[in-house]
């Protein structure tokens, strides 16, 4: 119990001065809301009154926090980097809050983005959502790995070159068991009738488990030489 | 006080190409302070990062002993505060700010008054709600050294602590090294600055 | 040991197109099977062989580890592609299109990128031990998703391949001649793998 009491308070902390560091420069929130918000516009505009499908729906918004994801969620390691603080980070700092904290941080302003996306569906594709609460439940399964998944490897790239490319390149084959199951259960939240069948939530939960433990565990060699 | 000894054997570091010394063997005794010497290029903040195991050496060993028994490297970094030229703060963020998260973090407990108090030892009480982006690289120098008083580590490593300072400036610096011998901390500090050496025990140099 | 290699790959070919019999259903086509399968049977071996010795880097920090790994998933890769290629090939024959997202399609297709980003990273950070050290936690990561990616996955969605081989019940549904030469296939597709992986080690190992 010692031991988990000094951790929490530290990734607290942690979780503190990112949200209070973007707040004050509004840099990553802008970015991503401003990408979803014009490409969700030029799809509505194109698209005008007809019919989408849901498993379109569906594609598409994962497509956008995708992007916005690949957009965004590198800047906890990569501005720290460019900045220099990472090596101050690096002397106090110890890995798991970092880890935790900065996870933290990308799931919020993922989550963020997705309550701003939704109502902008609602209001620009004319969705109907027939299961809110399985949504929410897709949403935030999903939040979890890609905020995990991006937060671990943005760290790995903290001393590579070219490395926006390189991001998107990695993270990719690893989100997307996430994209296709949220993708996959997102229809179903879009079509009428019962539900049959929440084994693809239940996989979702558990990839997310996994990818969080193992990240846990390899962070520690990321972090220290 | 934690007491803690560092011990280096056959020390060699290389870039590349670039040789910068080997077999370099001593011994760091606990409530020490030894000055690193040497010309620009030696390699005086390498051997200072190999010693506080922030640089892996291309070959040797560095020990940690503590009352007879070894500690890991990552224990002894819990024990060790500095003041160096790649140490930066948050431009977002006030310096009371950028102390209270870099205390915290390190585990150091320190309340908003203590904190306060540091900032007005270094001569930075006006500026505490300042964002560092408006500091100048004295100011920052400074707030280095506050950050170091606040975190209370028993072993310092400092590289060129003077740089950027004015001559009230380097009289903090002086002043802390002092209370900190006198505290019996260990103190490594690599510069070329001979007003500093006179703080030391005894001399290393790099040649 | 190359002898002895060549003649039991010239056996096995020879046993793919004289001994084994046309599948009902597939015909002759069934032959490129015996190359597709083995093929990319291996090249999930090599992914998971690197990603051994990956752990085994960041265990015992031997260089020679990470040099296993990386040629490893060099020559997963190379096994990865061919077993795309044939695949589309059989695909094409069979089912008339060259891709269409089977989901074997999407594992193998993931399989291809998994280890492309292994190969970007590592050709991104040029010293030694960090590279060791990076692309040996990416691939420990990315084997920590494999599971999900080659069993998962491909259970939701619908596929055009043909049932596998050993379904649930755990009986062969192949004609026992044509799993003989299945396994002799497999084994020999094995061996080249191996010793194309230490064929350069070998040379290393000995000095």
């Amino acid at each position: 119990m010692p031991i988990m009491l000094s951790v929490l308070p530290k990734i607290y902390w942690i979780l503190c001065k990112e949200m209070k560091s973007e707040y004050r420069s509004r840099e990553a929130v802008s970015a991503l809301l401003l990408f979803s918000l014009t490409t969700l516009s030029v799809v509505s505009m194109t698209i005008g009154n007809e019919q989408i499908s849901p498993a379109f729906l569906a594609v598409l918004f994962w497509i956008i926090l995708f992007f916005s994801a690949m957009a965004g969620l590198s800047r906890v390691f990569l501005q720290e980097q460019s900045s220099g603080t990472i090596y101050t980070l690096r002397l106090y700092g110890e890995a798991q809050p970092v880890l935790f904290g900065k996870f933290l941080y990308n799931f919020l302003l993922l989550n963020l983005l997705s309550l701003f996306l939704l109502p902008l569906f609602l209001v620009f594709l004319n969705v109907e959502i027939y299961h809110p609460g399985l949504l929410f439940l897709i949403i935030l399964a999903g939040n979890t790995g890609m905020a995990m998944i991006t937060t671990l490897l943005a760290s790995l790239l903290i001393q590579a070159q070219g490395q926006g490319a390189l991001f998107t390149i990695v993270s990719f084959p690893i989100l997307l068991p996430i994209l296709l199951f949220c993708i996959k259960l997102t229809t179903v939240v879009f079509l009428p009738g019962t539900v049959d069948s929440l084994q693809p939530l239940a996989f979702l939960g558990v990839y997310d488990l996994v990818m969080i433990g193992i990240s846990s565990i390899l962070f520690d060699y990321i972090w220290c030489d | 006080m934690k007491k803690i000894d560092i011990v280096f054997t056959d020390l060699c570091k290389k870039f590349g190409s670039l040789q910068l010394y080997e077999g370099l063997c001593g011994e760091i005794a606990a409530g020490t302070c030894v000055a690193v010497l040497g010309k620009n290029g030696a390699g005086k903040s390498t051997f200072l990062k190999i010693l506080a195991g922030m640089l892996a050496p291309t070959a040797g060993t560095v020990q940690y002993l503590a009352g007879g028994c070894s500690l890991t490297r990552d224990e002894f970094r819990q024990n060790t505060g500095f003041l160096t030229p790649e140490v930066q703060f948050y431009e977002n963020l006030t310096a009371k700010e950028n102390l209270a998260f870099f205390t915290n973090i390190s585990g150091t407990i320190c309340s908003a008054e203590a904190l306060a108090q540091r900032l007005s030892e270094t001569a930075l009480e006006g500026f505490q709600d300042e964002r560092v982006k408006n500091f100048s690289t004295g100011m920052r120098q400074r707030l280095k050294l506050a950050l170091l008083l606040a975190i209370e580590r028993p072993v310092w490593f400092l590289d060129e602590p003077s740089s950027n300072l004015d001559a009230e400036g380097c009289k903090l610096i002086g002043d802390a090294i002092t209370d900190a011998r006198n505290a019996k901390k260990t103190i490594l500090l690599a510069t070329n600055d001979l007003a500093e050496v006179e703080y030391a025990d005894y001399v290393i140099r790099i040649a | 040991m190359n002898v002895a290699l060549s003649i039991f790959t010239v056996c096995t070919v020879f046993a793919v197109f004289y001994i084994v019999p046309p599948a009902e259903g597939l015909g002759n086509l069934v032959r490129i099977a015996f190359f597709h399968i083995p093929v990319a049977w291996v090249s999930v071996l090599a992914f998971l062989l690197s990603a051994w010795k990956a752990f085994c880097y960041l265990r015992y920090r031997k260089l020679s580890d990470d040099e296993v790994s990386s040629r490893s998933a060099a020559l997963g890769l190379l096994f990865c592609f061919m077993a795309t290629v044939s695949g589309a090939i059989f695909a094409k024959l069979t089912w008339g299109a060259y891709w269409n997202w089977d989901p074997r399609q999407i594992t193998i297709f993931i399989l291809l990128l998994i280890y492309g980003a292994y190969f970007a990273l590592r050709s991104s950070i040029a010293e030694k031990e960090l590279r060791a050290r990076l692309s040996a936690v990416y691939s420990l990561f990315s084997c920590a998703a494999m599971p999900f990616l080659v069993f998962v996955v491909p259970r939701y969605y619908f596929s055009l391949h043909p049932e596998p081989i050993l379904n649930k019940s755990g009986s062969f549904q192949m004609d026992y001649v044509m799993a003989g030469v299945l396994c002799l296939a497999l084994l020999n597709i094995t061996w080249i793998f191996f010793r194309c992986l230490y064929r350069g080690g070998k040379g290393k190992a000995d000095e």
